[in-house]
C-alpha cells in the first residue's frame, strides 16, 4: 500500500524516473515531434531525426507519449508504421516494465474467418451441452493494467471499439475492463492502450485504412523510424532481463513504496489527480481555433456572422475570399481526410495535458499545467493525425500558429489576464459594472466590449477567431435581454452570488435555444 | 464552476450607467490612413497651432515613459528635440489614447516627408535630421542594436499577417517606420520597438541592396521614402547606404536636409538637431 505522506507528485515522479531508468538499456528513444514555444507556438514533427535542442522547446519521444498516456485514461494512442520499427517492441518493453508479462495483454488481430477477437483476452469459452460457449470472464477484465492491439485494422472494428470503450458485451452480459483504485471505493482505472498498424498502402496489402469510428477513438501518430539517427546504438538495446522486477524495484528504492502492480499503479496514475477542465482562455481558444484550421474559415465566419447580425452587431472585418491567405487555408485544409468531430475535442484536451504533463516531466515540475501553446500545439497534432497517409507536414501546423497568434493579439489588445477567456472577461466585466451601476452599466459594458472587437482584421484567422468571440456575446447579450427581469435580480445580490445567480438562470433556460447552450457554456456556464 | 477575475484585472472594460458604448480604450483603426501629400506638416514644439495637442502628448508620454530614453524634455516653447526612440514613444502614446487619436495627427512616414519636400511644404528643412523608422538588415549580435533587433523581429513574428507578410519575408531586410515602443528595463534604451498594426508600416526596398557607402540621386524617394535603383548614380542630392554586408543589425532610416540614409547607427542619435514632423491622417 502506499504511504499516505508521500505526495502524488512525488510517486509521479519516482514512477516516471524509474521507467525511464529501467527502460535506458532497453529503449532508444525516438523522437517524435519538438514544441517550441515564445511569442509563437511552432510544432516540428521529427520523424526520428534529432535535433540540437534550442532553447523554449521541448522534445517529445515516442517513450514520453506512451509514458504519459498511462496517466490519462481514455487516451488511447495508435502508431501507425511500416514493420521494423519499433511499435511492438517499444510498447513490449514498456508493458513489460509496469505490468509485467501476466498484467498485460498482446492482441495481434487478423482477419477471415479464422480471425482473432478482440474480445478473447476478456472471455471464457466453455463446451456447454456439446455446443461451444462464449462468456464474459470478469476476473479476466480486472485482470490486465494494458492492453497492446496490435494490426488493429485487421480485426472485426465493433469488437475493438467495445475493447477501447471499456465496455464488453457478449450474450447479454456486460464486461468492464478496469482495475479498482485501491482506497478510492467505486473509482477504477481504466486500461492503457496502445495500438499498432501498418500503413494502408501498397507495401501493406492487407491492411486497410481505419475507419473513422475508428481513429476518432485514438490518437494516431505516426511512428517515426530512428533507425538512421540511432544507427548501431539501437543494437545495444534489448529486451533482457526482468524488466518488471527492475522497474517496480527501481520504484521501491526511489520511493520506499513496495507492493504489486496492481496496487500502487492505478494509485500513481489515477488520472482524477491532474484537473479535468481546462481554463477559461484555452477553452476559448479551442471553441475559436477549431473554425479556422479545420473546416472552411469562411463559412465559420459567415455562420458566426449570422448570429452577430441578429442580435444587431454588424462585422466590420470580412474574410478576402481572393487573398492568397485564405487560398493557402484551404489547400492546406484539402489534405484533411475529414474535420473535427466532438471526440477530437476531447482529444486535443487530452494531448494539451499530455503534453503539459510531458513539459513537466522534462521540466521536473511532473505537474500537468495546459497553456495556450499546448492547446495550440494538440490542435496541430489532431490535425496532422487527420491528413491523408503521406501528406507532407507544416501546413496545418502553421495555420493553428495563425490562430494562435491572432486569438493572442486579441486577448492582449482587450487586456485579459492570463487564463481567462475573452468572453469570460467582457461577460464579467459587465456583471460587476452592472452590480455597482445597475443593468444599464451591465449592458453598455457588453456592447462596448463587442465594439472594442469589432475592428478590421487583416487576416482570415483573426476575422474567424473574432467573429466566434463576438457571436458568443451576442448570443450572451439577447440571452440577457430575453431575461432581463432575472438579470436584474442577479445584479442585485452581490459578490459571488451574481455570478451563481446567472449559472443558475443559465442552466434553467439554455433549453429553451440550443444556441444558447453552445455558445454560453464556456461563458457562464 | 464559475472562476472570478479579479475585478481590477478587467476594470478597464466596464462602463458606467448612461455611459456612451463606445469604449472608452478604442484600439486602434488599423486602417489609419496616411495620405502620401498630407496638407501641411507641422513641427513637435510646445507652443504654436497645435500646443493642446502636443502638450497632452509629452505629459501622456511622460508619465509611461518617465525614467526611459523616450521621455520628451519638458519646457515651455520652440521646438522639441527628437529622435527615434523618443518618436516610438510618441506613437504608442498616441495609438493607446483615444483622445489624443481624435486629434488625427500622427508622425509622419518616410514616404511623406519625401512628398512634401517634393511639394515645399516640409518645414525646417535644411537645419535638422528627421528619423522616420529602423532598417533591420540583420538580427547579427555583433551588428548595432542587436536587443532592439530581436524585439522587433519578435513583433514582427507576431503581427506578420496584419502586416501582409510571409514568413521568409521576416528574414529579409525591412524597413519599419513608425514602430511604437514599450517599456522594458532591459533595453539599452529603456524601451523595446514594437509594430502597432495600421500604424507601423513595414516593407521592403530595392535600394536596401546598394552597398558602398554613399551615392547620388535625383528626385524624390516617393517609393517607401527612398530612390530606386534607377533614380541612382547622379543628381543633387545624397543616398548613404551601407559599406558592409554583414553583421549590420539594426540601423535607422532618417533624412537630414536633402540627404537620406539607411545606415544611421544611434537610435537615440540626432537629439539636438533632431525634429519630428506630424501631419493630419485621414482615418477610413
Amino acid at each position: 500500500m502506499l504511504k499516505e505522506k508521500t505526495s502524488p507528485k512525488e510517486m509521479r515522479k519516482h514512477f516516471i524516473c524509474s521507467l525511464y531508468d529501467t527502460l535506458e538499456g532497453v529503449v532508444s528513444p525516438t523522437p517524435y515531434l519538438e514544441v517550441t514555444e515564445g511569442d509563437n507556438v511552432d510544432v516540428k514533427f521529427l520523424n526520428g531525426k534529432g535535433r540540437l535542442p534550442s532553447p523554449n522547446s521541448t522534445e517529445v519521444t515516442v517513450l514520453d507519449i506512451d509514458a504519459a498516456s498511462m496517466f490519462f485514461d481514455d487516451f488511447h494512442i495508435l502508431y501507425e508504421g511500416v514493420t521494423g520499427v519499433g511499435k511492438t517492441y517499444t510498447s513490449d518493453a514498456l508493458y513489460n516494465a509496469v505490468f509485467g508479462p501476466d498484467g498485460h495483454y498482446t492482441l495481434r488481430l487478423s482477419g477471415g474467418v479464422l480471425g482473432s477477437s478482440a474480445l478473447e483476452p476478456f472471455t471464457t469459452t466453455t463446451l456447454e451441452n456439446g455446443v461451444p460457449k462464449t462468456r464474459i470472464d470478469h476476473e479476466k477484465c480486472k485482470k490486465y493494467g494494458a492492453l497492446f492491439i496490435d494490426e488493429i485494422n485487421r480485426g472485426d472494428s465493433q469488437e475493438v471499439f467495445q475493447v477501447v470503450d471499456g465496455k464488453i458485451h457478449v450474450n447479454g452480459d456486460t464486461g468492464y475492463l478496469r482495475i479498482p483504485i485501491p482506497g478510492k471505493d467505486g473509482q477504477y482505472k481504466g486500461l492503457s492502450i496502445i495500438a499498432a498498424m501498418n500503413p494502408a498502402d501498397a507495401e501493406h496489402n492487407a491492411a486497410l485504412e481505419l475507419d473513422i469510428a475508428g481513429e476518432n477513438r485514438f490518437l494516431k501518430f505516426r511512428f517515426p523510424n530512428g533507425v538512421a539517427e540511432a544507427g548501431s546504438n539501437q543494437l545495444e538495446k534489448k529486451l533482457a532481463g526482468d524488466l518488471h522486477e527492475k522497474f517496480w524495484g527501481e520504484f521501491g528504492k526511489r520511493s520506499g513504496v513496495k507492493g504489486e502492480w496492481k496496487n500502487i499503479y492505478p494509485v500513481v496514475t489515477d488520472p482524477s489527480q491532474f484537473p479535468t477542465e481546462l481554463d477559461g482562455e484555452t477553452k476559448e481558444f479551442i471553441d475559436t481555433a477549431v473554425g479556422y484550421v479545420g473546416y472552411n474559415p469562411k463559412e465559420t465566419f459567415e455562420r458566426n456572422v449570422e448570429l452577430m447580425q441578429q442580435g444587431g452587431l454588424s462585422p466590420k472585418f470580412t474574410i478576402d475570399v481572393n487573398h492568397n491567405d485564405y487560398k493557402k487555408i484551404l489547400e492546406a485544409q484539402g489534405t484533411l481526410k475529414h474535420g473535427f468531430v466532438r471526440r477530437d475535442l476531447g482529444k486535443i484536451r487530452d494531448l494539451s495535458r499530455l503534453l503539459g504533463f510531458i513539459k513537466g516531466v522534462k521540466n521536473g515540475s511532473y505537474d500537468a499545467n495546459v497553456g495556450l501553446n499546448d492547446v495550440a500545439a494538440s490542435i496541430g497534432v489532431v490535425l496532422e493525425s487527420k491528413a491523408i497517409t503521406g501528406t507532407d507536414y507544416g501546413a496545418l501546423i502553421a495555420l493553428v500558429s495563425d490562430a494562435r497568434s491572432a486569438y493572442a493579439n486579441m486577448h492582449k489588445q482587450m487586456g485579459i489576464p492570463q487564463s481567462y477567456g475573452l468572453r469570460q472577461g467582457v461577460w464579467q466585466a459587465a456583471v460587476n459594472a452592472g452590480q455597482e451601476n445597475g443593468l444599464e452599466a451591465y449592458f453598455n459594458t457588453l456592447r462596448a466590449g463587442m465594439e472594442q472587437l469589432n475592428t478590421q482584421s487583416s487576416s482570415a484567422s483573426q476575422a474567424t477567431i473574432k467573429s466566434r468571440v463576438l457571436a458568443d456575446l451576442a448570443v450572451l447579450e439577447h440571452f440577457s435581454k430575453a431575461y432581463e427581469s432575472d438579470v436584474t435580480a442577479a445584479l442585485k445580490a452581490k459578490g459571488e452570488d451574481t455570478f451563481k445567480g446567472f449559472n443558475e438562470l443559465y442552466n434553467s433556460k439554455k433549453a429553451q435555444a440550443s444556441v444558447y447552450e453552445h455558445r454560453l457554456g464556456s461563458i457562464v456556464g | 464552476m464559475i472562476k472570478i477575475i479579479p475585478r481590477d484585472l478587467i476594470k478597464h472594460l466596464e462602463r458606467g450607467h448612461g455611459q456612451a458604448t463606445a469604449p472608452i480604450v478604442e484600439p486602434v483603426n488599423p486602417n489609419t490612413n496616411f495620405p502620401n501629400l498630407p496638407d501641411a506638416s507641422f513641427i513637435f514644439r510646445y507652443d504654436g497651432e497645435h500646443k493642446d495637442f502636443f502638450q497632452e502628448l509629452i505629459s501622456k508620454a511622460n508619465a509611461v515613459y518617465s525614467g526611459t530614453n523616450a521621455k520628451i524634455r519638458t519646457g515651455t516653447s520652440g521646438e522639441i528635440p527628437g529622435n527615434l526612440i523618443r518618436r516610438m514613444g510618441l506613437i504608442s502614446t498616441i495609438a493607446n489614447d483615444s483622445n489624443l487619436r481624435r486629434y488625427n495627427l500622427w508622425p509622419i512616414t518616410a514616404t511623406q516627408s519625401e512628398y512634401l519636400l517634393q511639394a515645399g511644404n516640409l518645414t525646417n528643412l535644411k537645419d535638422n535630421w528627421e528619423d522616420f523608422g529602423m532598417v533591420l538588415y540583420d538580427r547579427s549580435q555583433n551588428g548595432y542594436n542587436p536587443k532592439e533587433a530581436q524585439a522587433i523581429y519578435d513583433s514582427l513574428k507576431i503581427h506578420r499577417q496584419d502586416l501582409s507578410l510571409s514568413e521568409s519575408d521576416l528574414e529579409n531586410k525591412l524597413i519599419i517606420v513608425n514602430p511604437g515602443a514599450e517599456v522594458d528595463s532591459s533595453m539599452p534604451h529603456g524601451v523595446k520597438p514594437i509594430i502597432i498594426p495600421g500604424i507601423t508600416q513595414v516593407y521592403q526596398h530595392e535600394v536596401l541592396e546598394k552597398v558602398g557607402k554613399n551615392s547620388s540621386f535625383d528626385g524624390y524617394g516617393l517609393n517607401g521614402g527612398l530612390p530606386l535603383f534607377d533614380q541612382l548614380g547622379s543628381g543633387s542630392r545624397t543616398l548613404y547606404v551601407l559599406d558592409e554586408t554583414s553583421e549590420i543589425g539594426l540601423r535607422v532610416l532618417c533624412r537630414g536636409g536633402n540627404v537620406l540614409s539607411v545606415r544611421c547607427e544611434g537610435l537615440a542619435d540626432s537629439c539636438l538637431g533632431g525634429r519630428i514632423n506630424f501631419a493630419r491622417s485621414a482615418s477610413s
